[in-house]
């Protein structure tokens, strides 16, 4: 959030300096950059998330419980992808009611110089059938660069495949 | 599928570890490779995280033993020095350039020392190396550092680690919507020094934030605060009405597919929509190539 806040009002720091040999500002120190370093938190998060699907199964596993390990991952993988997909599903939604309802237009006649191409929100499509597949589109596919970012959907998905078939 | 759960621990952790080279080679960096290593500190976990060198504490005098103790946070500094590594524009300050450089000289590229493995060791996401080991190291020496265990356990990480995923689902929309409606209409109010118009000359007006006055600075401050808090209290809400319906959803559907809980589906309709069906189509291929008016027509 604090990524993506920063490329969108203060690109400038997502930079180590202003420009070659400067001097860095506060926030383009080390550690303090932290603050809008947006891939390194979301490693953190992919980190972390390998630690939680794994621990349970590989403790149970470690003590020679194979049928509660299963039981664990299953359960586990099918249950994660519903309780991710279901919210990023109707935050999808909510965000395509606010740009069917005309939100974006409030701005069309601004466009906030920003590195963030993204910035600018999905502008309202006319028609009925249209829209909904519009709306489908981006509950699916990996990014949608205009409605809330439903990537995670897919990169759940990827993390259950890869977890349901190596292991542990 | 899971079958290394009937592994011996030596070989399901030497899977654990192929699979994320492999990842770390061929698939996508961030959510593969670092979720594969998240397994692997998972498995680091279950077993001592005290290194070998801090096991004889009597034959070390008191003084080495506290510095062997710190190493933890040592290597949490590291990584979060790691993290600092901008995406954009490394080369500008000497200490990320070099940080850039050893990566991809010796860890990413395909010279150096990784010249032996030139093709296995290959990516063009030097950032992201560069902010998933830093991750690494970070989640590493929280593990092995109660310390930073307790450090990290404290109300404010909790608070906003409960409010992570819904700030995620909802931080785009409302950098989108309240963000730039208040620098656009609500700062340009308070200050006049805050944004500068540029037409474009294509119809459309580009607004740049400028905002160099300590009372412009001053006021965007709490413009951002205010935005923030209200995007706090938005996830709260969020966390409290829509993740539940997550959860009791999921809940719902394992029941399910388990078969602890009988769903009855009115099949009622579909049947009589396949019986018309049949009943009006002698000859489907010619509905298939006509459309439906056509295959009526033709009875």
């Amino acid at each position: 959030m604090t990524g993506h806040t920063t490329r969108g009002v203060f690109p400038s720091y997502l930079s180590s300096a202003d420009f070659y040999g400067a001097m860095p500002r506060l926030f383009q120190l080390p550690i303090l950059r932290l603050f809008s370093a947006g891939p390194f938190w979301v490693a953190v998060f992919f980190v972390l998330s390998g630690y939680v699907c794994a621990v349970k199964p590989l403790r149970l596993a470690n003590a020679g419980k194979v049928e509660e390990t299963r039981k664990t991952i299953a359960s586990s993988t099918f249950r994660r992808f519903l309780r991710i997909g279901l919210p990023a599903t109707l935050g999808t939604i909510f965000c395509w009611c606010v740009s069917q309802v005309g939100a974006g237009e409030l701005f069309s006649e601004f466009e906030v110089q920003c590195q963030w191409t993204t910035f600018v929100i999905a502008k309202r499509v006319p028609g009925i059938i249209a829209p909904l597949k519009s709306l489908i589109k981006h509950c699916v596919r990996r990014k949608n660069e205009e409605m809330t970012d439903c990537s995670s959907i897919h990169g759940e998905m990827r993390k259950i495949n890869t977890t349901a078939i190596i292991g542990p | 599928m899971n079958f290394t759960a009937t592994y011996t621990l030596f070989w399901r952790r030497a899977i654990i570890v192929i699979a994320a080279l492999w990842f770390y080679n061929f698939g996508h960096f961030l959510s593969s490779f670092c979720f594969f290593v998240g397994a692997i500190l998972a498995d680091f976990s279950l077993s001592s995280c005290r290194p070998i060198f801090t096991r004889n504490r009597l034959d070390h005098p008191q003084w080495l033993n506290r510095v062997l103790d710190s190493w933890p946070i040592g290597l949490a500094l590291l990584g979060l020095v790691l993290g600092s590594v901008p995406p954009e524009n490394p080369e500008y300050a000497t200490w990320s350039r070099v940080i850039v450089n050893f990566f991809h000289n010796y860890i990413t590229a395909i010279k150096g020392m990784s010249i032996l493995l030139t093709k296995l060791i290959a990516t063009d996401d030097n950032d992201r190396a560069v902010a998933s080991f830093g991750a690494i190291f970070l989640v590493l020496s929280i593990l092995c550092s109660p310390s930073l265990q307790r450090f990290f356990a404290q109300a404010p990480f909790i608070f906003f680690g409960n409010l992570s995923f819904a700030m995620y689902l909802l931080h785009g929309t409302f950098i989108r919507l309240p963000l730039q409606w208040a620098i656009i209409h609500i700062l340009p109010a308070l200050v006049s020094d805050a944004v500068e118009y540029i037409d474009d000359g294509i119809g459309a007006t580009e607004v740049e934030l400028i905002c160099e006055s300590w009372s412009c600075q001053f006021a965007l401050a709490i413009v951002l605060l205010t935005w923030f808090g209200l995007l706090v209290v938005s996830c709260m809400l969020w966390k409290k009405y829509v993740d539940v319906l997550g959860i009791q959803f999921s809940t719902w559907g394992e029941q399910v597919v388990t078969g602890k809980r009988e769903v009855h589906l009115n099949v009622e309709p579909l049947t009589r929509f396949i019986q018309y069906f049949e009943k009006n189509t002698r000859e489907p291929w010619m509905w298939l190539e006509n459309g439906w008016t056509d295959a009526k027509k033709k009875r």
